[in-house]
């Protein structure tokens, strides 16, 4: 009887058996995999920056680092110091491919002579770059990902008159400037071609970066050490270096979640099948009972079943995680020397807890086998006892036609199973909608303010042309680039007001603590552009705003006195106000504009925010960036979404997720309609056949079935999209804190995105499951009243 | 006195692992206006399938099933299922009603259903009451159908049936899950109808159920083996007991 029972099981409720095996697959497979992949890459980054010989600090500098060199070389907890040098004075408009210009970045590229190597840089093949060949370079992913670029193809390298026609030669694998979260390409180049390229230009200032690494026993007491020194871009330590690495995990990380979600779902359908299951046995299980077996060998048989579907969904999804962990390995891989470090035993334990949680829940979920007798072998479950619950609706007070109503009657009547469906919809839904909120806000101009620039209708960071020619001679020379650029777009039709926005490396101290801070200043906006936290705007040259986070780090707060250190002295400043920003990965402030600014103090730039006269529209904005870039002949014109986007750089990523998300949502939500419609049917064939027999038609049970669903739809609509703004809200600011610390940032939406085409998407694919599965009542004809019990 | 149903030639074959079974051969059969026959016979002997067949619940493989002058085996199963609700009615062994509906909210479902009904939502449940008391189960009208007994029960099916006023009921074995007791009072109430110009065809194995209407078919292996007149019931005890008395002895004669 036990295999009779277990065979007519898998062939009556094959599609139900075949839905739960497919979410096994799926859970098994995500699960896998993406554990596969954090542990990978985790373990990779260590062995990475260990092959790679970077140091435990390091410092980037425009300038020659002989000042650090002064601070540190006599310190006892500095072990060691090197140095690399880079020319940045190539412009991307002189660096052609077939003739063509290639996709600018913000930053020149940093060109280093292979003999300036003092780090190991990785080939594809993770074999250590050695030697450079004559006439070839290789470059970090950053410089080809927007390009078509392949081995073997030529670039044009002209500068100062003279051309060097380069063949690339491949990926270089870049602990420094490989990870998504820095935007530098970085350039390896033979020694010779280096010098022919740059030597005219060499020891000009500001024409090369050095990187500077620093080994040390005491990073912190190195931090303080050159923290505002002349002429220091970024200074940060080794694991900072590797915690940029962690937004190539971010889609690893997400879809462990979504395997966790997936089995959950599982077991919620498992519970579903089980208790459907036991119902429909329930004379089986009574004569079972009646002639004398035991319950645990009743719930043996449903065991076997849940075993035999666990262990083949959870192997099969084994092996399907080894070929979609190395597609999502594939892509870290192309930027980080991973080693032999393969997690496929996580992956297996993670399969084999798998099959094991489904056996503990399939063994609670059997309990009720424990309460059934054998009466209710002869009662069909009945147990003598008439006790029912009476309809919510009443279809002679309803003024709905029969159909709709017997439809919303259903739901009334099986609050939890509709519940459950609600619920699980409902989850799917938000998870599209939020990571859509999460991807337009984190590529929205909203975000400005985190970059630490005021709003403006766009920004031009190009310094290659003839406006930017004295930029960096004069105390002026930022504002004098502005207004250039402002004459030009002038003799362009295009008047706008141009204001600069300058950066000033300095050190910060307050009481016993001190810290590197950027700072931003702009003498041409107003104070009350900026978006502060707490506190008001600095309003005189004496009143300073910082992050949050560094005033945190300083132990200070609104009202305190900081000391700024600049090359050109040190002052008291007051703190009147707190704020978020990535820049500077969060340290960093905001200066009034009326400060005096010295030539020596201007170690950076984040390019000149412009205006347009009139107000323009969106469209006429946009027209006019695209005019810019042909007047200038550059691509560094950004709108602000765009400069959003180039500075946190996880919106692709999360539009990466949100397509997969919607991949998921359609599969959960067909498989979920697709078994439960197949298990109402199954439940109310007698139904189903009495309504056949007094006179109902199939289109109308199948608008009736199809209908409950569109129903449960409809609300889970309206509940994901009142819930999805608050939620994304909730969740922004632990997203946004993988990039930096921020604070009450509101999340931007698409509304035709999260209120129209998404909950259209789920409307149609469960209308549609719904109402193919419902077609299969089709099939039962008003003489099947006689074959009913 | 009008047809109500008027089948000539009807086969019924299915065809099951490559073997046909010829259910139903050749049959011709009419019930008039008014009239209350029952269809007797043997397990398997085709009473229920033939049921099926001329309610139109099932398609006759040949043959002809005129119902109120229509050829129902030439409609398609949306015209089927049209006149199924509109002009008959059902009654089954087993009570089969809407579990998630409550018993008035059953009985008026295919009032409502119905595009012929034109009253409002109102006046239908009025009426769904009406035949509830008529039968007397008003008490239980919003009762969930797990609160109501098998005779109640089967009193609120034949509520069904007469919802929508149809020509003719339907009724495969309607006493065979009840009583003695319980199965008199909802014959009574078939009688009723009956007595108030409806037709009513009844399948059974009840001799005392058959004894009570004008006229008994006996089916042995698909085919109308014999038939008795008994014409039309009074009522009383007596009378009954001559007429089961009559039946017993006929059906010993066809080999019952």
């Amino acid at each position: 009887m036990f295999f009779r029972i277990l065979k007519k099981d898998l062939k009556r409720k094959k599609t139900m058996n075949i839905i739960l095996l497919l979410f096994v697959i799926l859970a098994s497979m995500f699960t896998s995999s993406s554990v596969n992949n954090i542990l990978a890459v985790t373990k990779g980054l260590d062995f990475f920056a260990e092959q790679s010989g970077i140091s435990d600090y390091l410092a980037i500098s425009g300038d020659k680092p002989d000042n650090i060199y002064d601070m540190l070389e006599d310190k006892s907890y500095v072990t060691s110091l090197r140095s690399e040098k880079c020319f940045v004075s190539l412009p991307w408009a002189d660096i052609r491919l077939n003739g063509e210009k290639i996709k600018e970045m913000s930053d020149s590229p940093l060109c280093m002579p292979e003999g300036e190597m003092k780090l190991n840089y990785f080939d594809i093949d993770n074999k250590v770059i050695t030697d450079v060949p004559k006439g070839q370079f290789y470059s970090n992913t950053h410089f080809c990902s927007d390009t078509d670029l392949k081995v073997g193809d030529k670039v044009t390298f002209k500068k100062d008159g003279k051309e060097l026609v380069l063949e690339y030669k491949g990926i270089a694998k870049d602990i420094i400037f490989g990870s998504q979260l820095t935007t530098n390409a970085r350039l390896l180049l033979d020694d010779s071609d280096a010098n022919y390229l740059f030597e005219d230009t060499a020891e000009e200032e500001g024409s090369s970066w050095f990187i500077t690494y620093i080994g040390t026993t005491d990073e912190n007491a190195v931090k303080d050490d050159i923290a505002g020194a002349d002429g220091i871009i970024f200074q940060g330590s080794k694991n900072l270096l590797k915690l940029a690495f962690s937004i190539n995990m971010i889609v690893a990380y997400i879809l462990l979640a979504v395997s966790i979600g997936l089995f959950i779902i599982s077991l919620v359908i498992l519970r579903f099948t089980i208790q459907f299951t036991i119902a429909d046995e329930l004379q089986e299980i009574g004569v079972m009972k009646a002639v004398g077996i035991d319950d645990l060998s009743i719930r043996k048989i449903y065991l076997t079943k849940y075993l035999g579907l666990s262990v083949i969904g959870s192997a099969i999804g084994f092996a399907l995680s080894l070929p979609l962990g190395n597609l999502m390995l594939k892509t870290v891989s192309d930027i980080i020397y991973i080693g032999n470090i393969h997690s496929v035993l996580a992956g297996a334990v993670c399969s084999v807890l798998i099959v094991a949680i489904i056996l503990m829940f399939c063994y609670r979920c059997t309990g009720r086998i424990k309460k059934l007798s054998p009466i209710d072998a002869v009662r069909s479950g009945q147990t003598g006892e008439r006790f029912g619950k009476r309809g919510v609706i009443h279809l002679g007070k309803s003024k709905l036609p029969a159909t709709p109503f017997l439809a919303l009657n259903d739901i009334f009547s099986s609050p939890k199973q509709f519940g459950m469906i609600t619920a699980i919809f409902t989850i799917c839904l938000l998870l599209v909608t939020v990571i859509s909120n999460l991807s337009t806000t984190l590529n929205s101009d909203r975000l400005l303010y985190l970059v630490g620039v005021a709003p403006a209708d766009a920004y031009y960071e190009n310094f290659d042309g003839e406006e930017s020619k004295n930029y960096g001679k004069t105390d002026d020379s930022g504002e004098e680039f502005a207004q250039a650029v402002s004459k030009k777009l002038k003799e362009n039709g295009m008047p706008a007001k141009c204001t600069f926005n300058h950066t000033i490396n300095a050190k910060v101290c307050c009481k016993d603590k001190s810290e590197s801070v950027r700072l931003s200043l702009n003498k041409d906006e107003s104070m009350d552009s900026y978006v502060y936290n707490e506190g008001y705007a600095p309003a005189s040259a004496d009143e300073i705003a910082l992050t949050s986070k560094l005033l945190d780090k300083l132990g200070a707060s609104i009202g305190d006195y900081v000391t700024l250190e600049m090359s050109s002295g040190k002052k008291k400043y007051l703190v009147t106000a707190s704020f978020s920003s990535l820049n500077n990965t969060g340290s960093f402030g905001i200066l009034h504009n009326s400060f005096d600014l010295a030539k020596e103090d201007m170690t950076g730039s984040m390019g000149i925010s412009v205006h347009f006269d009139g107000s323009p529209d969106k469209e006429q904005v946009a027209a006019n960036i695209k005019k810019m870039r042909e007047i200038f002949d550059t691509d560094q014109v950004y709108d602000g979404n765009e400069l959003i986007t180039k500075n946190i750089g996880v919106g692709d990523a999360l539009d990466a997720v949100k397509a997969l998300m919607i991949v998921i949502m359609v599969l959960v939500v067909t498989l979920m309609t697709v078994l439960i419609e197949r298990s109402f049917i199954s439940k109310e064939k007698s139904e189903i056949a009495l309504m056949k027999a007094i006179g109902t038609t199939s289109g109308e049970i199948v608008a009736q079935h199809t209908l409950r669903f569109v129903m449960i739809s409809a609300v889970v609509c309206i509940v994901a999209s009142a819930a999805t703004i608050p939620l994304s809200n909730l969740l922004i600011s632990p997203v946004l804190s993988i990039v930096c610390e921020v604070k009450g940032v509101k999340c931007a939406t698409d509304p035709l995105d999260i209120f129209v085409v998404s909950p259209l998407i789920l409307l149609a694919i469960t209308a549609l499951g719904a109402f193919f599965t419902a077609l299969y009542t089709r099939t039962i004809t008003s003489t099947d009243t006689a074959s009913n019990e | 006195m009008e047809k109500v149903l008027d089948v000539k030639g009807l086969c019924k074959t299915y065809v099951v692992n490559k073997r046909q079974n010829n259910v139903l051969k050749n049959i011709d059969l009419t019930i008039e206006e008014g009239e209350m026959v029952s269809v007797m016979g043997p397990s398997g002997s085709g009473k229920s399938t033939l049921l099926y067949c001329v309610s139109g619940m099932d398609r006759p493989t040949a043959g002809e099933v005129k119902f109120d002058g229509r050829d129902i085996s030439k409609l398609n199963d949306k015209q089927l299922a049209e006149v199924r609700l509109d002009e008959m009615g059902f009654i089954f062994q087993q009570m089969y009603m809407m579990k998630n509906l409550s018993v008035l909210d059953n009985i008026i479902l295919p009032s409502v259903r119905s595009k012929k009904n034109k009253e409002s939502r109102k006046k239908t449940e009025e009426r769904g009451r009406a035949l509830m008391n008529r039968l007397g189960i008003g008490e239980i009208a919003e009762n969930d159908i797990n609160e109501t007994s098998g005779g109640q029960l089967q009193r609120a099916c034949i509520c069904r049936s007469l919802m929508n006023e149809p020509k003719v009921i339907f009724a495969d074995e309607p006493t065979g899950a009840l009583n003695r007791s319980t199965s008199d009072e909802v014959l009574s109430e078939l009688l009723k109808i009956n007595e108030s110009g409806t037709a009513v065809m009844c399948v059974t194995h009840d001799a005392k159920v058959a004894a009570q209407c004008s006229r008994v078919l006996y089916i042995i292996d698909g085919t109308i083996h014999s038939e008795i007149e008994l014409g039309k019931y009074d009522g009383s005890e007596a009378a009954l007991r001559d007429r089961e008395r009559t039946l017993n002895n006929w059906l010993m004669e066809q080999g019952w």
